[in-house]
C-alpha cells in the first residue's frame, strides 16, 4: 500500500462503519499499538479498548456521539498487541455516509500526571468526608436535648456517612427489650429474635453481613428476614456505656456493600460519641428529678409544687382544689421508735396519699409531716370524696410502728374555673394552710374546704 | 388537596418529566440508562404518539433533573429509582403503563412492577442485564476490576473537563458544531453522582427479582452487545415466566439509537 498524507500525521485515524468495524486504519495507529492491517480491517472498534473504557464507550461516548454527531476528547484507553495499556484522548464524527471518523492522540503523559492529580484527589476527598461527617455529627449530637433528638441525629449522620438506605437506633428500655428511637427499622416485620439489632445485642458485639447468602450460612432464619426487608448488606454495632450495652446502631443498605474495617471503625466511632452523649443527656435528668423531687419520699419538692400551682392559678383549664395535709401524731412516732421509723412511716403515708388520688394529680411533700396535692377539675363533692379517702389510707396502722396512732388533719382550698386568673398562688397556700389549722384545732383527723 | 398537587408538581420537577401523545392512550413510560438521559429515546418514542401518553423524564442526577434532589442513601440501590418510576405514574394518574427501560432502567422497571403491578402493567426491557459481574457460574461479563476501571475512565474524563486545562484538552471551542450543546445539556451528569450511579448500576445483583415478575414482559437483545451479552439475555428471559425474548438483527448497546426502526417494530408486535 502506498503510504497517503493520512498515515504520515501524528495522531492514529480509524474509520468506522456503521455497525461499529474498523473498515480502515492509519499507519500511527498501527505503529502505537503492533497490529497489524489484518488485526484490524473488521475488528469491533470497540474492542480496542480495556474493559473500563469499554463500558464508557458503551453506555456514554456512543450515545453522546449518535444524538450530536460528535465527540471532543475523550480519554480511553487502548490495548496494545502486547496487552499493555495506552492512554489516549478520543475525537470522532460521524461522516456524512452515516460512518464514523476517529482521531486517536497519545496522551500517556498528560493521563499518567491526570491519575496522579486523581489519586491525590480522592485520597484527600475520603478523609474530609470522615472529618465532616464526625465533625457534623459531633455538633448535632451535642445540641440534642433530648434521647429522641439524639437518636435522630445518630440516625442521620450515619446515613449521610455512608449513603445507606436507611439506619435504625435502638435503645435498650427498662425491660430489657430494644425499643426504635430514631431512624427507621426494615425489619419492624420479622421475628424478633433473627434482627440484626437482637443478635448484636446478644453478642455484645460488631454484627455484619454483606450478603443474603454470607446471613444464610450464619442464620437462615436471619437471611429470610433480610430478604423479606429487602436488605441485602447490614451492619449492628452495639452503643455502650460504663453501664453496659445501652443500644444498638444499624445501618441497612438495599444493594451488596462491602463492610470493610474502615466502614466499622467509622460506625463504632459514632456510636461511641453518640454514647458520650446519653451520658450526659441521662445524668443531666437524673440531676433535674433530683432538683425538683424530695430526696425521702419521692415526691415533687416545693420549687416544683409550686411550678404547678403557679400554673393553676393563672391558666388551668378548669377549677382544682389545693390540698394541705398536716399529720397529726407523727411527732410521738419520732420520739417513741426513733427517726428511721419516723422516717419509714413518713414513706408509707406518702405512698398511701399517692394510692388515694389520681395519677394525673400532683402530690407533693412541703417539708416535715406536711403533704400538699393539687387536683385539677374537681367539682365540691368530689372533694369530699378524695378527702376521705386520704384520711382513711392515713388513718391505717403502721407496721413499723404497731403501737403509734397516726391521722391527717386537711384543710382544702376549692378554686372554681371562675377565679382562675384572679387569685395568687399564695391566697390559694393560705386558705389551705388556714384550713387545715382550723381542722386540727377542731379535734384533728378531720377535713375542712373553702371555697377561694 | 393542595399538598397533593404540590407534591406532583415537586415529582414532575424532580425527574424532569415530560408528557406527549395521545392523552387518551395507556401511558408508555421511557426510562433511560447510565450516561445519558431521556435524550436516547429521541428515535424511538416519537413512534408511539399517536396512539400511547408518552412519559419521557431523567432520572435525577442525570440530564436536567434537580440534582438537589440526589439523597445519596436512597440512591444507593436501584430501589430508589423504581420508587422514583411509581411516584410519576402516581402523580400522572397513571395505570397499567408500558414501562420500556434502557440498560440498568429495564431493572429498575422489573422492581416498579414488582411493587406495582397496577401501575406498571407491561415490560420491554431493552440490553437488561440483572448483574454485570460474573458470580460463580453466572457470566455478567464482567469482573470487579473493570468496573473500577469505568470509575477510573469517568473520573479521567470529568478531572479533565473540570480542570483548568479544559480547553486544550477539549481541542476546538471556536468551532462548536451545530447540536453540542443539546448534547452537553442532554447528557449531563454530576461528577459524583455519575461515579455513584456506576458503581449502583453494575455493582448490583437483582436477579431474584427477575423471577417475582408476573407482567408480561419483552426482552430486546441486540448482537455483539458488551454491556448485556445474548447469554445475559437468555438469563433474563428463562428467568421471567411467560416472557418474550426478541434477538434485534442490530448490533451495539444502543439499538435504541443505532436501529431505532427495529425496536419500535418489535415493541409494536409486542403490544398488539
Amino acid at each position: 500500500m502506498n503510504s497517503r498524507p493520512w498515515d504520515d500525521v501524528p495522531c492514529g485515524l480509524v474509520v468506522v462503519d456503521g455497525n461499529g468495524l474498523i473498515v480502515e486504519a492509519n499507519a500511527a495507529l498501527r505503529g502505537w499499538t503492533g497490529f497489524s492491517n489484518d488485526d484490524l480491517i473488521g475488528r469491533r472498534f470497540n474492542s480496542l479498548l480495556d474493559s473500563g473504557s469499554r463500558l464508557l464507550y458503551e453506555t456514554r461516548v456512543a450515545p453522546i456521539l449518535q444524538l450530536s454527531g460528535s465527540i471532543e476528547a475523550t480519554s480511553l484507553a487502548i490495548v496494545a498487541a502486547d496487552g499493555s495499556s495506552i492512554a489516549t484522548l478520543l475525537t470522532a464524527m460521524i461522516a456524512d455516509d452515516g460512518r464514523v471518523h476517529v482521531a486517536i492522540m497519545d496522551a500517556r503523559e498528560r493521563v499518567d500526571y491526570e491519575r496522579e492529580l486523581l489519586a491525590a484527589r480522592r485520597a484527600a476527598e475520603a478523609s474530609e468526608l470522615r472529618v465532616r461527617v464526625l465533625q457534623s455529627a459531633a455538633g448535632a449530637f451535642t445540641s440534642s436535648q433530648s434521647e429522641v433528638e439524639l437518636a435522630a441525629a445518630l440516625a442521620g449522620s450515619v446515613r449521610e456517612a455512608f449513603a445507606a438506605t436507611s439506619t435504625a437506633v435502638f435503645l435498650v428500655e427498662a425491660d430489657g427489650e430494644l425499643a426504635l428511637a430514631g431512624g427507621t427499622d426494615p425489619f419492624a416485620g420479622s421475628t424478633p429474635g433473627h434482627r440484626p439489632q437482637a443478635l448484636a445485642l446478644a453478642s455484645g458485639g460488631v454484627v455484619t453481613m454483606s450478603s443474603v447468602a454470607s446471613a444464610r450460612s450464619f442464620s437462615p432464619d436471619l437471611a429470610d428476614a433480610m430478604d423479606a426487608a429487602r436488605v441485602s448488606s447490614t451492619s449492628a454495632t452495639p452503643i455502650t456505656t460504663a453501664e453496659g450495652v445501652v443500644g444498638v446502631l444499624v445501618t441497612h443498605f438495599a444493594r451488596e456493600r462491602e463492610i470493610d474495617a474502615v466502614h466499622i471503625e467509622v460506625q463504632s466511632a459514632l456510636a461511641l460519641q453518640a454514647a458520650e452523649v446519653l451520658v450526659r443527656l441521662r445524668l443531666q435528668r437524673q440531676l433535674e428529678h433530683i432538683a425538683l423531687h424530695d430526696g425521702l419520699t419521692g415526691l415533687a419538692n416545693r420549687e416544683l409544687l409550686q411550678f404547678h400551682l403557679d400554673r393553676a392559678v393563672e391558666a388551668a383549664a378548669q377549677g382544682f382544689a389545693l390540698f394541705f395535709v398536716d399529720l397529726d401524731g407523727f411527732k410521738t412516732v419520732n420520739d417513741a421508735y426513733g427517726h428511721a421509723t419516723g422516717d419509714a412511716v413518713l414513706r408509707m403515708a406518702s405512698a398511701r396519699i399517692v394510692g388515694s388520688v389520681r395519677e394525673s394529680d400532683v402530690v407533693g411533700r412541703f417539708g416535715g409531716d406536711e403533704f400538699v396535692i393539687l387536683c385539677a377539675g374537681v367539682a365540691d363533692d368530689e372533694v369530699v370524696h378524695v378527702a376521705e379517702r386520704i384520711r382513711a389510707a392515713v388513718r391505717a396502722s403502721y407496721p413499723t410502728a404497731p403501737e403509734s396512732q397516726v391521722s391527717a388533719s386537711i384543710g382544702i382550698a376549692v378554686v372554681g374555673e371562675s377565679r382562675i386568673g384572679q387569685v395568687t398562688a399564695t391566697e390559694v397556700l393560705n386558705v389551705a394552710d388556714n384550713a387545715m389549722y382550723d381542722a386540727k384545732a377542731l379535734g384533728k383527723n378531720q377535713f375542712i374546704a373553702r371555697n377561694v | 388537596m393542595t399538598n397533593d398537587i404540590a407534591q406532583t408538581v415537586d415529582v414532575l420537577r424532580r425527574n424532569n418529566v415530560r408528557v406527549a401523545g395521545n392523552p387518551a392512550g395507556r401511558v408508555m413510560m421511557f426510562a433511560h440508562g447510565f450516561g445519558c438521559s431521556q435524550a436516547t429515546w429521541r428515535k424511538v418514542a416519537p413512534a408511539f404518539l399517536d396512539d400511547y401518553r408518552v412519559v419521557l423524564f431523567d432520572h435525577v442526577g442525570a440530564g436536567d433533573s434537580d440534582l438537589a434532589a440526589y439523597d445519596p442513601g436512597k440512591y444507593d440501590s436501584l430501589d430508589g429509582y423504581a420508587s422514583d418510576a411509581i411516584e410519576i405514574l402516581e402523580a400522572l394518574g397513571a395505570s397499567d403503563a408500558v414501562f420500556v427501560g434502557h440498560s440498568v432502567s429495564a431493572m429498575i422497571g422489573v422492581l416498579a412492577a414488582n411493587e406495582r403491578a397496577d401501575l406498571v402493567g407491561a415490560l420491554v426491557l431493552v440490553g437488561p442485564s440483572p448483574r454485570y459481574v460474573d458470580d460463580g457460574d453466572y457470566r455478567g461479563g464482567f469482573t470487579r476490576a473493570d468496573i473500577d476501571g469505568l470509575l477510573d475512565s469517568l473520573d479521567a474524563n470529568y478531572l479533565g473537563w473540570s480542570s483548568t486545562m479544559a480547553p486544550a484538552i477539549m481541542g476546538n471551542p471556536d468551532r462548536p458544531e451545530l447540536g453540542d450543546e443539546l448534547t452537553t445539556s442532554f447528557c449531563s451528569l454530576d461528577p459524583v453522582i455519575a461515579g455513584h450511579f456506576a458503581r449502583v448500576t453494575f455493582l448490583s445483583d437483582n436477579r431474584r427479582d427477575l423471577q417475582k415478575v408476573t407482567v408480561p414482559a419483552l426482552i430486546l437483545q441486540s448482537l455483539d452487545d458488551v454491556i448485556a451479552p445474548e447469554s445475559v439475555g437468555a438469563f433474563v428471559a428463562e428467568s421471567i415466566g411467560g416472557s418474550t425474548l426478541a434477538t434485534l438483527a442490530a448490533t451495539g448497546h444502543i439499538p435504541i439509537l443505532s436501529a431505532a426502526d427495529e425496536v419500535v417494530h418489535e415493541i409494536r408486535t409486542f403490544l398488539s
